[in-house]
């Protein structure tokens, strides 16, 4: 098979064997995917991100490509409040094996510690944190979380720190 | 209905997901208990009531021991973290599996927000209702029930009212919830006048944009005086005010006079949920509309009215 090769015009990532690509993140936030899954410089595997690529779709576009990572190592209910629209590819032997559209969830389970610094689950207990997600306006945009014991309403993209 | 987890059994955690048949029942049943309490008192004979405070409390706990008294059970608890396991660092859950296991009910007051709520998860399990006496900062139900009550039974009614708000809108559970209470019931404007530092709380303000309740911002106490049916005033807390000499600047602003009062309507009710501090002067409560004190005797005729409630749900235990 003939290798396609990058040119002024087009920049061409090269394929990865086994990983998954995400694709169709809105721009900026491949920043949030690779904090959330705390992908740093000691991540032993290759990563190819495209931050604010041209895309007919969305205007500017955010792509991920990560070697050796698997479906079953993202939580998609993270990725979903993070990047719910975009596109999950996964990889195996230069195959798709599997392709999913990233969808917001009803509801969050234990992802996440609630930033309410008075929330009882903030305390030495024996309990998950769930959360309602709540769409302003039904704009993905937009997306608030919600906890269910202390009501605190916040942004998941400002406290990425507190995923777990 | 007050169910909003699918419970096994009723719980009080707040006024917010409780309709409007819910909580006239209670105060329909608190108007016949308060006109003939001694026809109750076999009521919960032989049940028993924890009372669970992690944090201080005068009237709160002390009308539910009443209540629970004149219904005829007895009561167990703790009102300090002080000689319990809590100080070993027990969790709250464990505490509360333990009192399901002691008790018919539970009764809580805990400074975290969401408590009642993990409270009644796990006393859930056990058949065991929870009644929240405060969580936090969030609500404080049976106290917005006792105001409404006390509301209704000088205006009889709770809706077309004008109540105005004066003090801490921000750490104030006691306001969160008399804000749930009254949008329950319709047409009640509320005037509210409080310092910049103790607006309402972001979460309350977006759940009290989808309800039939108008907030309106006052500018002062002679402002909105004169178009009041109902004055309620909360303390002041020194410590949630960025700097102390603010507080002492502004503490004036948000003080009851004598004076202020001539201005106001012939059936104007001032509340307070109490203690008060400066805020309502000792020479206010010779006054006609001064009705603080029989709003907190109201306590025990809404308490007994909810244990009855809760607690003959689970007379089969």
């Amino acid at each position: 098979m003939k290798e396609k090769n990058s040119n002024d015009k087009q920049l061409i990532v090269k394929k990865i064997n086994n990983g998954i690509v995400i694709d169709h993140i809105a721009s900026g936030g491949s920043f949030y995917v690779l904090k959330a899954l705390n992908i740093d410089e000691n991540f032993p595997h290759s990563v190819f991100v495209a931050m604010n690529v041209p895309s007919k779709k969305l205007g500017r576009k955010d792509v991920l490509k990560i070697r050796n990572l698997r479906k079953d190592d993202l939580n998609l209910d993270v990725l979903g409040l993070l990047i719910s629209g975009s596109n999950l590819v996964c990889i195996e032997n230069y195959l798709v094996v599997h392709k999913e559209k990233i969808k917001t969830p009803k509801k969050a389970y234990g992802i996440i510690k609630c930033p309410g610094l008075s929330c009882i689950t903030n305390l030495r207990e024996n309990v998950k944190t769930e959360f309602d997600i709540i769409e302003s306006n039904g704009k993905k945009e937009d997306i608030k979380l919600r906890c269910v014991y202390c009501d605190k309403m916040f942004d998941i993209h400002k406290h990425i720190s507190l995923i777990v | 209905m007050n169910n909003e987890n699918n419970f096994k059994v009723p719980h009080i955690i707040g006024i917010k997901n409780m309709t409007e048949d819910y909580i006239q029942s209670i105060l329909d049943e608190a108007f016949l208990i308060k006109r003939n309490p001694s026809k109750y008192t076999e009521e919960l004979k032989g049940k028993i009531l924890s009372l669970a405070f992690w944090e201080a409390s005068t009237r709160t706990r002390l009308s539910f021991e009443s209540a629970i008294l004149r219904l005829g059970g007895r009561t167990l608890g703790f009102s300090s973290q002080v000689g319990t396991s809590i100080e070993k660092g027990e969790s709250l859950s464990d505490t509360i599996t333990m009192l399901a296991g002691y008790s018919d009910c539970i009764v809580l007051r805990h400074p975290r927000r969401g408590s009642a709520k993990l409270a009644a998860r796990v006393a859930d399990k056990y058949g065991v209702p929870v009644i929240s006496g405060g969580s936090g900062s969030q609500e404080h139900p049976t106290q917005a029930l006792l105001d409404i009550f006390t509301i209704q039974e000088f205006h009889h009614r709770l809706s077309g009212l004008n109540v105005g708000i004066v003090g801490d809108l921000r750490y104030s559970r006691t306001i969160s919830s008399l804000l749930f209470a009254l949008s329950k019931f319709g047409r009640n404007t509320i005037y509210y006048l409080s310092h910049p530092s103790l607006k309402l709380q972001e979460e309350l303000e977006y759940d009290l944009n989808s309800v039939d309740l108008e907030l309106t911002k006052a500018e002062s106490l002679s402002d909105m005086i004169g178009d009041l049916d109902v004055l309620y005033v909360t303390r002041l807390q020194k410590e949630r005010f960025p700097d102390p000499m603010l507080y002492n600047k502004v503490k004036g602003s948000y003080q009851i006079q004598k004076d202020i009062l001539k201005a106001a309507k012939s059936d104007l009710i001032i509340l307070h949920p109490l203690p008060r501090v400066d805020e309502i002067p000792y020479s206010v409560d010779s006054l006609p509309q001064a009705k603080y004190f029989e709003q907190a005797k109201n306590g025990v005729y809404t308490r007994m009215a909810l244990l009855k409630k809760v607690m003959k749900f689970n007379l089969n235990k």
